[in-house]
């Protein structure tokens, strides 16, 4: 298959919305998985990207401030996180003396400490896309851009023991499960397609953090830190079976907690 | 991980034929998933609707579960070499999930008044088992489960927001998450990175 976004897509993209050059191209990259969905027999023509002008939008759903608060909430989640990750990667207002940040410094496996400071440095970039993202989309309905992280865990965010590598990891899968949780539950509540496909296009990448989070975990709680490397080498042999079963619990996972989508709106 | 008769250069390749084969042959098909049968394809009323999107998904469930099945078999048979314990921990709970997830299309199905659907895409089977073939050790069969995974993925990615029901796009979504996990081991069996893109984008979709 061949994506087929291009000039076509990016002048329609800039017609529609006056948007600086981050959110161009976050929208160039949703605007390719629109593209290239397009040239399938399900979706049509350049139908996601006109429900993503603010014009085609309010076609698309007849009340669009519902979709603007998911959005924004599923902003202020991402802010969540970023600033988790940040704490522990003592970019955070703390630094270095963050709690988690602390007991990153700990590790006394410097391979396994490097190879969980990349995996969270990644996660946190992947993060801020997906809040900017959301935010593109929310500007693209008309809303306000949402920058603030979500009150209903804030003070949970900020008085988590995360004083171990362990207790850093499950609490970080803890929040990726939520994220992940309340997009499922916003897909069947959101009307308008093109915050459907972010929503989805997100959730995806929060279930992956979810299962490498788990993974790790797994492994700083069996007392293995030496397997944590990437690529596990001559050591995959030795990796226990049972992370399969950690990794991916069960076929159709229960949704847990989630975020209402008015918890995070912008007032 | 190393070597082996697929190659990744050579099964990135395979990859795209294997992608472009299954929406080409795919598009305009569904009907049910019995394709053996020509007569009863064009007495059949095309599927429509959330119907179609099940079909289509059920289809590819059955491909996931007969191509990991032939994988455990080849595995089984020692034709792969030594198997480390969570790469056949991967594959066997792999297959059962998307057992799992089939039993989820084929009750939409049964509710929308249409048959199940027990066979595998036949735009894909083909370029799959062509595949399959190809696999001679460890680092083979990950890949040719990733990439499975990945086509799966990406055409939920790109059915959710097709999906009426609001019970189906639940399904749909929790099944995708489920296979967007099954990729992260498979990444990490195979020493890629487990995090490849920051916004999924459905570029291996089916269709």
């Amino acid at each position: 298959m061949t994506a087929v976004a291009g000039d076509p897509v990016e002048a329609l993209l800039e017609e529609v919305l006056d948007l600086d050059s981050d959110r161009r191209a976050a929208l160039r990259a949703l605007g390719r998985g629109v593209g290239v969905a397009a040239t399938g027999c399900l979706g049509g023509v350049l139908t996601g990207l006109l429900t993503a002008s603010p014009m085609a939008a309010a076609t698309a759903a007849a009340d669009p401030a519902l979709d603007i608060q998911i959005l924004q909430t599923a902003s202020s989640l991402e802010t969540l996180v970023v600033d988790l990750y940040g704490a522990a990667l003592g970019t955070g207002p703390l630094g270095a003396n963050a709690p988690s940040a602390k007991a990153l410094a700990t590790m006394t496996n410097t391979t396994a400490r490097d190879t969980l400071v990349k995996l969270l440095t990644e996660t946190q970039n992947q993060h801020r896309e997906h809040r900017l993202a959301f935010q593109t989309a929310t500007l693209a309905l008309g809303g306000k851009e949402q920058n603030d992280p979500n009150p209903k865990y804030t003070s949970g965010v900020a008085s988590a023991d995360v004083s171990s590598p362990l207790r850093l990891v499950d609490y970080a899968a803890v929040l990726e499960k939520i994220l992940t949780d309340t997009y499922v539950v916003d897909l069947t509540l959101a009307e308008n397609v093109k915050a459907k496909e972010t929503l989805a296009a997100v959730m995806a990448v929060e279930a992956q953090h979810l299962a490498l989070l788990r993974t790790v975990g797994a492994l700083l709680r069996d007392g293995t830190p030496q397997f944590l490397k990437i690529p596990f080498g001559s050591d995959l042999v030795n990796i226990p079976a049972t992370l399969a079963a950690v990794a991916f619990p069960s076929a159709i996972e229960e949704v847990s907690s989630t975020a209402e989508p008015g918890s995070g709106a912008v007032p | 991980m190393t070597g082996g008769g697929l190659t990744r250069r050579g099964f990135l390749g395979a990859a795209a034929a294997a992608v472009a084969v299954g929406v080409g042959t795919a598009c305009g098909g569904g009907g049910g998933g019995d394709a053996s049968s020509e007569t009863t394809l064009e007495t059949r009323p095309p599927l429509v609707g959330d119907a179609a999107v099940a079909d289509l998904h059920a289809r590819l469930e059955n491909l996931a579960i007969d191509t990991y099945g032939a994988l455990l078999t080849t595995a089984s048979a020692g034709k792969l070499g030594p198997v480390p314990a969570l790469v056949g921990a991967v594959l066997d709970a792999a297959k059962t999930q998307h057992t799992e997830h089939l039993a989820v299309w084929n009750g939409v199905m049964r509710a929308a008044g249409k048959p199940e659907v027990n066979t595998p895409d036949p735009g894909l089977k083909p370029t799959l088992d062509s595949m399959l073939a190809q696999v001679t050790d460890v680092e083979g069969a990950a890949r040719l489960a990733l990439l499975l995974e990945e086509i799966l993925a990406d055409t939920y990615l790109k059915s959710i927001p097709t999906l009426l029901d609001k019970e189906a796009v639940r399904s749909a979504a929790l099944i995708l998450a489920t296979d967007q996990q099954h990729q992260v081991l498979l990444r990490l069996v195979l020493g890629d990175d487990p995090l490849p893109e920051p916004i999924q984008i459905p570029d291996k979709a089916a269709s």
